[in-house]
């Protein structure tokens, strides 16, 4: 029997000292993005968006990879919690980005063209613009802090220990459940008690009221605000150091492709599969439960499982996988348990906006329940399941905790050989495995949005 | 005590022209009814006028002081007009008490606490200093979004149509409000309206807004 690993005091510090940092970094940036692209109108401003978007489709360490490999910084060497913390702190930043982006759409619109009529501009900021996004903010701060307890990549590529580089590599020295307790349980009060506080400027924030308008007025933006759009689309950057080693070798079609179709087809098919479950389920419960008390009850559990670490969920179903024999839980299973309530959340963000007037006409329409939904409701909300279908696909697919865990020793991933490449594989094949897992990355979302796309606005 | 001129104004919003060559004058110390039907452009023109809408041609000028000339590529920021704005739906900040919201716009002018409470005392709500938007009535909310409309000591009032939403009796009692407050500022007052009550009770000059064009009309009753 392995003996039991306790906690450590400076693995506990610095991983609350990373979250810390690393999330006053994203909402930071993702509070002057959100109110770049909020409150101002300039050509290219979906496409700006999408980029700002970006970096959450891929984990921290994807993007690190990256940027040093960008020409020009090949031998940036940085170590410590807080060039880590920056780095992490600016890949998460979509997710503070998106909540910004969410509240503004939610300012009645007057209530910021008042603060324009009659305040400076740093009372503006000060009195009105951050406190209306208040939920938001602190939402984005809490959720990004949740993520970064669960980062394991960054601590080790920057050389220093946390929590949870500490149960991955206790785990996988012992690969007993008891000798890592201590930790993950530490780990998971930790995420708890966070995630309990995220739950209600999360839920203010996303479950909003139907309104007529659509947010503040954006005008035209300033030359000082196109600079500083650009400045922030640099994140990313670290793309080119992928990319350009593949185009100055001319190698992209005389290098032999570094992974197999079949490798390809799984890291495609995964997390297609894995999203259309969850969405399928979060319409089914929360469309039949919408009007339950129980309805907040699930979402506040769904977002609470949807906070834990992947890794730890993912150990959590080794533990029950041995308790129940000799089994191995299938991958999209865990996912799926992982992002169920994530989907549910959409799903509920989605309705809350739908016109009560409209699902009442609905309802006096002489078909059945689920014809009703299907013919009238559902057709409207299927833009916000496509995007939330996209989001769990994206997860999935960037994942590489639950992979490395829970398949079967010689099982590929893109995901996961992108990592063994960038040890030591030449930067051409590096960069042609970095561009297939992006292209790979785009089928598999666009796939994932296209279901309940296609399938209900062809109702509609 | 300075005019408003309005000079050729065009805005075009979403591809649609909204004001097409606007030109009109609005004399100071009078309270201007700016009458139009629905969709006409009239809080378009209010927009332009207070900065929130930038016009594509034409010249605002308020006295000697130009607001907007596209000529000579003049736009004075919106919260440098000294432009006092009553919203139709208010727009009051939901997060902020009565005496807050009104200190804060104060502030721009120097104006005191003591200058904030006997503005709420003006407008008959000093009780309520200390309540959010969501805690006051209809009428108490109108109260509250002109006292905050006021506090900066603005040149010219505008009104884009605020006693759309409330009763008979609460409408009344503002119309006497506005009545008393318009002459508190040196330039010009203008009311958006479509009700021909408030146009006849608030009028001392009628300015009518359709096909965007603004011309001058003798009263309300050759509307």
């Amino acid at each position: 029997m392995s003996p039991t690993l306790g906690i450590d005091g400076l693995s506990l510090a610095q991983s609350v000292l990373f979250a810390l940092l690393g999330a006053i970094c994203a909402v930071t940036v993702g509070m002057a993005a959100g109110g770049m692209i909020g409150l101002f109108d300039f050509p290219g401003r979906r496409i700006a968006t999408l980029f700002l978007i970006v970096p959450i489709a891929a984990p921290p360490a994807f993007w690190w990879i990256g940027f040093v490999r960008v020409p020009g910084v090949p031998h940036l060497h940085m170590a410590g919690i807080l060039p880590g913390s920056i780095v992490a702190g600016l890949c998460f930043a979509p997710v503070s980005f998106l909540l910004v982006l969410a509240a503004i759409r939610e300012v009645p619109p007057n209530t910021y063209e008042a603060a324009r009529l009659f305040l400076r501009p740093r009372q503006r900021f000060l009195h009105v613009l951050t406190p209306l996004l208040r939920s938001a903010l602190v939402g984005g701060f809490l959720l990004t802090a949740i993520l970064l307890l669960g980062e394991s990549e960054i601590p080790f590529l920057f050389g220093f220990r946390t929590v949870m580089t500490d149960i991955i590599t206790g785990f996988s020295r012992t690969f007993s459940l008891t000798s890592i307790a201590p930790m993950a349980a530490t780990l998971l009060i930790l995420v708890l008690i966070i995630a309990g506080l995220a739950v209600r400027p999360i839920f203010r924030t996303l479950l909003a009221q139907p309104r007529s308008g659509a947010g503040a007025v954006r005008r035209p933006a300033p030359p000082a605000i196109l600079l500083a759009v650009a400045g922030v689309l640099a994140v990313t950057a670290p793309l080119a150091g992928y990319v350009l080693p593949v185009v100055r070798g001319n190698s992209l079609l005389s290098v032999k492709l570094p992974a197999t179709l079949e490798t390809v087809a799984w890291s495609i098919g995964e997390p297609v599969l894995c999203a259309w479950i969850t969405m399928l389920a979060g319409v089914i419960v929360g469309y039949s439960l919408r009007h339950s008390r129980f309805m907040p009850v699930l979402l506040t559990s769904g977002f609470v499982v949807f906070c834990i670490p992947a890794a730890a969920l993912g150990i959590g179903w080794i533990g029950l996988a041995r308790a129940l024999g000799n089994w191995t839980a299938p991958i999209v299973l865990v996912h799926a348990s992982h992002l169920w309530g994530l989907a549910l959340l959409g799903f509920a963000a989605a309705f809350a906006r739908y016109p009560a007037s409209l699902a009442d006409a609905a309802a006096l329409v002489p078909v059945s329940r689920a014809r009703g939904a299907l013919t009238f409701v559902l057709p409207s909300l299927a833009p916000s399941l496509a995007a939330i279908s996209l989001l769990v696909s994206v997860l999935v697919f960037s994942d590489r905790d639950v992979a490395s865990l829970i398949l079967p020793p010689g099982a590929e991933r893109l995901m996961l050989d992108l990592y063994l490449f960038s040890a030591n594989a030449p930067a051409q094949a590096l960069g042609v495995l970095a561009i297939l897992t992006i292209i790979s990355a785009v089928a598999a979302a666009v796939l994932a949005a296209a279901g309940p796309w296609i399938a209900l606005r062809w109702r509609g | 005590m300075a005019e408003l001129r309005v000079k050729d104004l065009i805005v075009r919003r979403n591809g649609r022209m909204v004001l097409d060559g606007c030109s009109a004058g609005f004399p100071a110390g009078l309270r201007t009814v700016l009458w139009g039907p629905s969709g006409a452009g009239k809080s378009t023109l209010l927009a332009a006028i207070a900065g929130l809408v930038r016009p594509n041609a034409g010249t605002i000028e308020l006295g000697m002081d130009v607001f907007f000339s596209e000529r000579l590529r003049i736009n004075v920021a919106p919260n440098a007009r000294s432009v006092g704005l009553v919203f139709q739906d208010l727009a009051l900040w939901p997060h902020l008490r009565a005496l807050d919201q009104v200190r804060l716009v104060g502030k721009a002018v120097g104006s005191s606490r003591s200058d904030a409470l006997a503005l709420l005392e003006s407008v008959g709500i000093l009780k309520l200093a200390d309540r959010r938007p969501a805690e006051l009535s209809g009428g108490e909310q109108q109260r509250l979004a002109i006292a905050r409309a006021l506090a900066m000591r603005p040149k010219l009032l505008l009104f884009d149509e605020p006693l759309s939403s409330v009763d008979g009796t609460t409408r009344r009692s503002l119309r006497a409000l506005i009545r008393q407050v318009s002459p508190q500022v040196p330039g010009p007052t203008i009311y958006v309206t479509y009700d021909e009550t408030d146009a006849q009770e608030l009028a001392e000059n009628v300015v009518g807004l359709q096909g965007g064009t603004l011309q001058q009309i003798q009263s309300i009753s050759e509307i």
